[in-house]
């Protein structure tokens, strides 16, 4: 019988009492030590260059680096793929004159490492899950030891601790962590780098958590936050003994303080756009506030802060069953994703997938220009409003009894998040405010042509309906194929739905997202870029 | 009398000390209520599953305590008259069979040197009908008199179950305070993993031998006689983003978890318990936090009692005293 949520409430308590950390050192391993050295080494000599090129290269140095760091398989295992990392990176410093002694001492290292491949730290860690009572049964392997899918670790890998401990399990993500208890967490690194960092230490999921590293990587348990002075405090009491810290190679630093601050930098300073005063563009663009969503496949998107996704962790992952997605679908609110949720979103085609579903319901049905003749005065009123600017028309409206809190609103009426504004009454003061600015509509008449277009929208929004249905059938029907093969979700999983021309969709899970919202420009959201990639936006 | 917390298999033997701790604070918040003051409760947990439910049900033990609502004789001799009220007439020739009857307060008066209120019947049946009752010090049991209607006989069942328990685990327990429909406690969280968590909850009370051990799932005690809505009863579920009406006031609320912190503002009640992961314990829950350390008058907080001697490791807490309207 599986242990109810009660049951596991009461082993973390119990936990939090002897709650005790033991790490095991690996010393004395020379490549690794030097290889951190000289990693190290390029971030200070790169120092605060920015552009594409150095941030290519930080990435894969960081890459190269957390690989032999984080790799539990020999140094030569082509699932690792040392040799290709190394030419990559260098082929991309070629032109950096004042690193290549440093890339030069980098060669040196992984060659001596893929002609030994000896992987100590692998080697600790199938020991310990090898003496692992009965085949490794309530003892967890963290392989969240990095935002996005940690270097190092391929499928070849989880065969191989399947193989040994059959009965551990894999603890990718704090979801994952948060909905099990464990005898003991192995942790194959210090876990600085890992998402679920603070919870590996203060969640007590497990009573005891042994951490295998390097001498260089060092190990410190995360900084504890206690309450503020109130009328009454009782402050934290009880957990077992702590091992004395371990100070990290101060080469560590530099890098790991990248990854954690300027690689967001940099991806932020890519999507923001800079908001003109509003003075002076005064709703020319259509701006918006969006998160910075890191998937696990090395990639990102942007996407609007209070939109909702579809989110099926708790469903792929057997914490709900299907039949709680029967009436309503499982979305959550982009500022409210963590890192391991899974997500559904269009992969290709020309929009959003409601869309392209309801165009194809309505070219079956024979009406396929519908949307095109329906909302072909979105067209019209962006061409206004990237001449007068979203303030004027608001004035307007206002002057007609339609006050609008933000004027920058109006930008949403010319995208497909909304088929209409509210009320019929708004949408013939706007036609006639863009007739009057010298922007007509097809009729020559604008009440014949509010008219005409509000029957096509509430036709357009019936298909919408229809088609919404349709998805969520298919998707649930696709989920519970997922479900019922066993098939293992990785970092995304691709299929469409319906019929070809309806387009791709796939499951991604989230690495990481941003804490903070940037004003990005509507074009960049929803878009799925490579951040491995040099150019993060080809505009 | 012991009460133990176990899952649906009852594989958990005794009371935990955190299971304790939270019904513990739950009772207290509820308990400890001044006029113009307003507490908070921070907790920080290793895990904040099961635990708003059970301090939800400290709430609602504690609220048996304040519970003023019981029509004794005092206050059926102090109530004004033409108040309605509601009772239950035993029928003539039957041992159970009780007749629910609407009626309003008459006068006071003296009936053969005891003293009597009239109680003057409103009813579709004309035997009844304007008939009046008096009832003395003595009788006032026999009629269940009581200021809102009584329940069907399906309700009555139910609150039979729960009688058994909240009289058990409160000395001033009444019948009353099942039958009051006085929302107790607002309970902020994720709604479908709450019910998730709680459902197998089981909470049993033992007197003596095992031969009077009572057991109750978790969430029936806190549903108290509603359906399985969590809109009528003495706790009430909520969701964070649902927006309450301005003019409701909960005598506690519990906000569960970082989303249930956001609406701190938004919700009127005199005591509010915040539970947080420690993990959860976030830039923005503490800037929330330092706004009610910052906002804190220590000379209002009431007389805290005794406190649990530790706290269960892994927990941690602090009480911010704040003037109302802060």
């Amino acid at each position: 019988m599986s242990p109810t949520a009660f049951e596991n409430a009461n082993i973390v308590f119990r936990n939090a009492v002897g709650f005790c950390t033991h790490t095991h050192r690996i010393d004395n391993f020379a490549p690794v030590e030097r290889l951190v050295c000289e990693t190290g080494r390029i971030f200070r000599i790169l120092g605060d260059e920015e552009g594409d090129l150095f941030r290519t290269i930080r990435l894969k140095v960081w890459m190269l680096r957390t690989t032999v760091l984080y790799a539990l398989v020999p140094f030569d295992s082509s699932d690792i793929g040392l040799v290709e990392q190394l030419a990559d990176l260098k082929d991309v410093c070629r032109c950096i004159p004042t690193i290549e002694g440093n890339i030069t001492e980098i060669g040196n290292i992984i060659r001596y490492l893929v002609e030994n491949p000896v992987n100590p730290k692998g080697n600790a860690v199938f020991e310990l899950l090898k003496e692992s009572p009965d085949r490794g049964l309530g003892v967890g392997l963290v392989s969240a030891l990095t935002r996005g899918r940690t270097p190092g670790w391929a499928e070849p890998l989880f065969a191989r601790i399947r193989e040994v401990a059959p009965r551990a399990l894999i603890i990718d993500s704090r979801k994952y962590l948060g909905s099990h208890v464990f005898r003991k967490v192995i942790l194959p690194a210090s876990g600085s780098q890992s998402p679920i960092f603070q919870e590996l230490f203060n969640s007590f999921r497990t009573e005891r958590l042994d951490a295998v590293i390097y001498r260089c990587e060092g190990f410190r348990s995360p900084e504890r936050k206690s309450l503020p002075k109130g009328t009454f405090t009782k402050l934290l009491a009880g957990g077992g003994e702590q091992p004395k810290p371990i100070d990290p190679a101060p080469e560590i630093l530099p890098v790991e303080d990248w990854m954690r601050n300027r690689f967001w930098n940099s991806l932020r300073d890519a999507a923001r756009e800079e908001p003109g005063r509003d003075g002076q563009d005064a709703g020319r663009r259509f701006l918006v506030k969006a998160r910075i969503i890191i998937l696990a496949n090395n990639s990102m998107v942007l996407l609007p802060e209070e939109y909702q996704v579809i989110e099926v962790s708790d469903l792929v992952e057997g914490r709900v069953g299907l039949e709680e997605y029967r009436k309503k679908f499982p979305r959550c609110r982009v500022d409210q994703l963590g890192e391991g949720d899974l997500i559904v979103l269009r992969t290709s085609g020309s929009g959003d997938y409601l869309i392209d579903v309801a165009d194809d319901i309505m070219a079956k049905e024979g009406r396929k220009d519908l949307r095109a003749d329906a909302l072909d005065w979105k067209l019209v009123l962006k061409n206004a409003l990237e001449n007068f600017g979203s303030k004027v028309i608001a004035i307007d409206l206002e002057a007609r009894g339609n006050p609008i809190n933000d004027h920058r609103y109006i930008w949403v009426w010319t995208t497909h998040l909304v088929i209409r504004p509210h009320s019929e009454k708004l949408f013939s003061d706007l036609v006639n405010i863009l007739y009057s600015k010298g922007y007509p509509l097809r009729e020559e008449n604008p009440a014949e042509a509010v008219s005409r277009r509000w029957k096509m929208m509430k036709d357009i929004i019936r298909y919408h309906i229809k088609a919404g249905h349709r998805i969520r059938e298919s998707l649930l029907e696709r989920l519970r194929k997922i479900i019922s093969s066993g098939t293992q979700l990785g970092d995304c999983l691709r299929f469409s739905l319906l019929s070809e021309g309806a387009g791709e969709m796939a499951v991604y899970r989230v690495a990481d997202v941003d804490r903070e919202a940037q004003i990005v420009s509507y074009n960049k959201i929803g878009v799925i870029i490579d951040i491995s990639q040099q150019k993060l936006w080809q505009e | 009398m012991t009460i133990r917390a176990s899952d649906h298999a009852l594989r958990i033997r005794s009371l935990p000390d955190w299971v304790g701790t939270l019904v513990w604070c739950g009772w207290w918040n509820r308990i400890t209520q001044k006029d113009g003051v307003r507490i908070f409760t921070v907790i920080l947990l290793p895990t904040r599953a099961c635990c708003s439910a059970l301090v939800g049900l400290g709430s609602l033990i504690g609220s048996i305590e304040v519970f003023r609502n019981v029509l004794n004789w005092q206050n059926l001799v102090s109530l004004p008259l033409q108040t309605p009220v509601f009772l239950r007439h035993r029928e003539r020739g039957t041992q159970d069979r009780k007749i629910p009857l609407k009626g309003e307060l008459g006068e006071i008066k003296d009936i053969k040197g005891q003293k009597t209120r009239r109680i003057i019947l409103h009813s579709a049946k004309k035997k009844f009908d304007s008939a009046s009752i008096f009832v003395t010090e003595k009788s006032i049991n026999a009629y269940e008199i009581s200021l809102s209607p009584h329940f069907s006989p399906h309700i009555e069942g139910r609150i039979k179950e729960l009688a058994g328990f909240y009289s058990r685990v409160s000395p001033t327990f009444s019948k009353g305070w099942l039958m009051s429909g006085e929302t107790e406690c607002l309970l902020v969280t994720n709604m479908a993993a709450w019910k998730r968590d709680v459902e197998d909850i089981v909470i049993s009370t033992e007197i003596g031998s095992s031969v009077q051990v009572q057991h109750h799932f978790l969430p029936d005690l806190l549903n108290g006689w509603g359906e399985d809505n969590y809109h009528h009863p003495r706790m009430r579920l909520s969701a964070p983003k649902t927006v309450l009406s301005a003019d409701e006031k909960f005598p506690v609320a519990v906000l569960d978890g970082p989303d249930a912190l956001r609406s701190w503002e938004n919700i009127k009640a005199s005591n509010t318990i915040i539970l947080l992961e420690r993990s959860e314990y976030d830039e923005s829950a503490e800037s929330v936090i330092l706004t009610l350390t910052n906002a804190r008058n220590d000379s209002l907080l009431p007389d805290i009692g005794k406190l649990p001697g530790n706290l269960p490791s892994g927990v941690e807490m602090a009480l911010f005293s704040l003037e109302e309207g802060r």
